[in-house]
């Protein structure tokens, strides 16, 4: 049980899958197009630097909403039966299995001019391709990544620590704010990052139902369009480096180092 | 009260989260074939319909292999990993971050840098396994995520403890950590499946020609959302709830057993073993099933790439793919492509392997000029003759070398004519110009096409300057323009927003456009060209020079040629057919449809000769290319 050699097969994968095509992006993000070593591509960050902030602030936006609409979900899951606990969760999962790209079309059936919105409302609604419908679609698409890890720490919470904290007078909010959050914090953190990190780099949805791109539609146009392998990496590692920044410091808000998950 | 109040939001959270799904389910009761989102009448042939579908089959088989055998090997890798980090004790924060670069990665750099990766350092052909082994790859650090709670909660003197009463290792391991994990595990499963599932960008980059059902739909969506992609919702959804419900039945039933006898657990892992076995044996019949199907390949196989819903193939009366199988002998692997600037960057980066494709033109001078086409034998395509002259020797293929026009067309505006003002209608009878796309009068109800070609091709045109300009402050000029107007770009949409009313006016392919016009008799649609000229274009068969069954290719672009199956791709894409022998056999309305054939009784060649402001597109300069997409993304960024 204390030994390391199951981590010898595991260590060569990760080197093998993770590290080398990691190396490759970093190549190709500093190599001009003649192939030679150049911090030229350096002027796609320049020329993007509004795309990735609309891309973190959308992504930021709809992480918050996903938290605020995940979290009393998780509240009322927790007080089921477990077999009502076992229920939502699949409920909560199912529309994962909708084909991505339809699960995007069929929003955009929704909210489109003359869409099934506005016939239910009369009118014609003001998300129509904006920026609330690119956030709206995020966190559509994300909102189990949320609700699953908040469950699953909260429903470790164990009953005899609510009950003392009841006994001791905390109820209600108290009881929420002093007992339950602190103990969910593992999972509002790992929460975050599952729905921040493919919010940021969220492809489609901002063109279908925003009609402008996010850079994750940025980077697939550079190879898409022009077969810009320099382009694409040197927004791709940017756009890694941040993400990665972004986690390793709200790590440092748990002290545990493990993401807690399903 | 408060019952209420959470029973309520629930309610409202389930409304959010189903309302796409159940929307998609009632739409694949509509009787429709492209504009689904526009009830025309119930109907269960859409259901019907699935099996007959052969290339979806092929893609839901792929996928549903590649979830399952992926997640297992996640889960085994994954476990392995998780055992062995959790004895790390320095630099384990480290060691856990890079194991989950796959997962904090982008989704498109992991598919970007494991296609390079297999591609360029391991020289392996893309396909099924590196599709699974990419699978792989993210899914193993949600296993990893799912085990490493449970091992650092279990005692850690329980294996010694078994150790000590004489257990070997392995057994301990099986005995006493593996049950105690094992609920990890599974849920690190079921992810690994889902995500395996839904999974299109990575699949998409690692594929090659291998298609999962995610890429398959994807490629499919040129024409808006098609019926069968509803129906297949609809089943996908309900088998995947029963699954989950028998599960949960089980879990239920597993969980009272539980707690009715806490000290019997000897049974139930007998049991156990049982359901282990069984679930084994399941899995190896799936996968005696379905790996064959995935892994076949011979030597009489061709690869067909084209692009979605271009070819009268799939659930069609007059499959041209099986007819020509079935005539020649030659089995065909149909794939479908994106655009001409996805094959190509799947050709370049020697990802995508075919035997037949279908650029248009530009791309396909483009191909020419840097040798990625084989030249044609033409004696293997007799049927080369009955070409209009128009289309023999164009700009693209002066000699006639490379190319075998499949259709051909232009590009106008379809308005409806109930959602224009009096003064615009009177002005769209002859429109000088494109103009009408920049009025103010129709916001969020003008189109765009949502590709940089045929966007600047349009702005190029309203200044007056060419489609093929090279002249750089002309296509900044262009890229000004098109920031002018808050424009809804999309292409597939226009299927189904010009019949639901929710676009007044837009510039499209004319062959879609008559399509659209048929298909909605009640709505006044029309088309127009202005007169300040538009883009004629025309796609062509070619052969990839690296394909190694010329013949077998040139036989299947002969076939195409012949007037049976002309005529079903004719009468399925709507396009306008280059070819003498099918125009001949075509009904009456339709060869004298001015929007398909504009020239009317006209000879072609004279007529396109005339019509100087018509322009075929021609190959780029790669640095005005590159320019191009940079004011291409700096207009889509600010389309806000």
């Amino acid at each position: 049980m204390k030994s390391k050699k199951p981590l010898v097969p595991y260590l060569f994968w990760m080197a093998a899958f993770v590290i080398i095509p990691l190396g490759m992006v970093i190549y190709y993000a500093f190599t001009g197009k003649d192939g030679r070593f150049s911090f030229s591509n350096f002027r796609y960050i320049a020329e993007n630097s509004q795309v990735y902030l609309d891309s973190f602030l959308i992504a930021l936006i709809s992480t918050a909403i996903c938290l605020l609409i995940a979290y009393p979900l998780a509240l009322v899951m927790m007080r089921m039966s477990p077999r009502g606990q076992r229920m939502m969760n699949i409920l909560v999962m199912l529309p994962m299995w909708m084909n991505f790209i339809l699960r995007i079309c069929s929003l955009e059936v929704i909210f489109r001019s003359g869409g099934v919105l506005d016939q239910i409302l009369g009118f014609s609604n003001p998300v129509n391709h904006t920026m609330a419908a690119v956030v709206i679609g995020i966190v559509y698409n994300y909102l189990p990544f949320m609700v699953l890890p908040l469950y699953t720490v909260m429903s470790k919470i164990s009953k005899s620590v609510l009950e003392a904290g009841r006994d001791l007078g905390c109820n209600g909010w108290r009881l929420l704010w002093k007992v339950i959050f602190p103990l969910s914090i593992p999972g509002v953190i790992s929460g975050i990052t599952m729905v921040f990190v493919p919010a940021a780099s969220a492809f489609v949805i901002g063109n279908r139902l925003g009609g402008f791109y996010l850079i994750g539609d940025t980077i697939d146009s550079y190879y898409t369009k022009s077969f810009d392998l320099n382009a694409a990496s040197m927004l791709s590692f940017v756009l890694m480096v941040v993400i990665v920044i972004s986690i390793v410091v709200m790590n440092h808000f748990d002290k545990d180092d493990d993401i807690v998950l399903v | 009260m408060k019952k209420t109040a959470s029973y309520l939001y629930l309610g409202l959270i389930f409304l959010f989260l189903y309302a796409p799904i159940l929307l998609m389910i009632a739409l694949s009761f509509n009787d429709a074939r492209h504009g689904i989102s526009v009830w025309q009448g119930f109907t269960l042939e859409n259901y019907a319909s699935l099996l007959k579908n052969e290339e979806l089959m092929d893609a839901l088989i792929n996928s549903l292999v590649i979830a399952l055998l992926s997640a297992v090997g996640a889960c085994l890798l994954g476990t392995l990993g998780a055992l062995g980090l959790n004895n790390v004790k320095k630099g384990r924060g480290v060691l856990m971050n890079f194991s989950n670069l796959p997962i904090i990665n982008p989704e498109i750099v992991t598919g970007v840098s494991l296609m390079l990766l297999f591609i360029a350092v391991f020289g392996m052909k893309l396909g099924f396994f590196t599709v699974l082994l990419s699978h792989v790859v993210f899914n193993t650090p949600y296993v990893i995520l799912n085990v490493m709670p449970r091992l650092r909660r279990m005692d850690k003197n329980l294996f010694e403890a078994a150790l000590d009463l004489g257990c070997p290792p392995a057994k301990a391991f099986f005995k006493v950590v593996l049950p105690e994990i094992f609920p990890g595990v599974f849920a690190g499963f079921l992810i690994s499946l889902t995500y395996s599932f839904d999974d299109f960008i990575i699949s998409y980059f690692t594929g090659g020609n291998f298609q999962t059902l995610s890429v398959f739909v994807n490629n499919s969506m040129k024409k808006g959302i098609q019926p069968w992609m509803a129906s297949m919702t609809g089943v996908i959804f309900v088998a995947v709830l029963m699954i989950l419900l028998i599960m949960n039945i089980h879990d239920a039933r597993a969980e009272a057993i539980e707690k009715n006898k806490i000290s019997a657990p000897t049974p139930k892992k007998g049991m156990g073993y049982v359901k282990a076995a069984a679930a084994v044996l399941c899995i190896a019949l799936i996968l005696g099933i379905c790996l064959p199907r995935v892994l076949r390949s011979d030597d009489n196989t061709i690869v067909v790439c084209n692009w979605g819903e271009y070819m009268s193939t799939g659930d069609c009366d007059f499959d041209v793919i099986a007819e020509f199988e079935k005539a020649t002998g030659i089995n065909v692997e149909y794939v479908t492509a994106e655009s001409n600037e996805a094959l190509y960057a799947k050709m370049k980066s020697g990802s995508g392997k075919y035997d037949v494709i279908f650029p248009s033109e530009y791309m396909a001078e483009r191909m020419i000029d840097e040798g990625m086409l084989a030249k044609l034998d033409y004696d293997n395509i007799p049927n080369y003759e009955s070409i209009m002259d128009a289309f023999k020797g164009m700009e693209h293929d002066p000699k006639e070398e490379y190319t075998v026009p499949y259709f051909w067309g232009t590009v106008g505006i379809l308005y409806n004519a109930d959602m224009l003002t009096e003064k615009d209608l009177a002005m769209m009878e002859n429109p000088k110009d494109w103009s009408i796309l920049w009025s103010k009068n129709y916001p969020n109800q003008i189109m765009m096409f949502d590709n940089p070609r045929d966007a600047f091709g349009i702005a190029l045109k309203q200044l007056g300057y060419s489609q093929n300009t090279t002249d750089e402050t002309e296509i900044r000029e262009a890229a000004a323009l098109l920031k002018e107007q808050k424009f809804y770009y999309g292409m597939d949409q226009f299927f189904e927003m010009i019949p639901s009313g929710s676009l007044a006016i837009a510039p499209y392919y004319a062959g879609d456009c008559m399509y659209v016009m048929e298909d909605n008799p009640d709505m006044d649609l029309r088309f127009v060209i202005p007169e300040c000229g538009t883009n004629i274009f025309s796609d062509a068969m070619c052969v990839p020079a690296t394909s190694r069954k010329q013949a077998q290719a040139e036989a299947f672009i002969n076939f195409m040629l012949t007037a049976e199956a002309g005529k079903a791709n004719t009468e399925y894409v709507y396009y306008s057919t280059p070819n003498q022998a099918v125009f001949d056999v075509l009904e009456p309305e339709m060869q004298e449809n001015k929007v398909a054939y504009p020239q009317g009784t006209e000879d072609l060649k004279a007529f396109r000769e005339r019509m100087t402001s018509w322009e075929a597109f021609q190959y780029l300069p790669v640095k005005i290319n590159d320019l191009m997409t940079d004011l291409w993304n700096e207009i889509k960024t600010n389309n806000k």
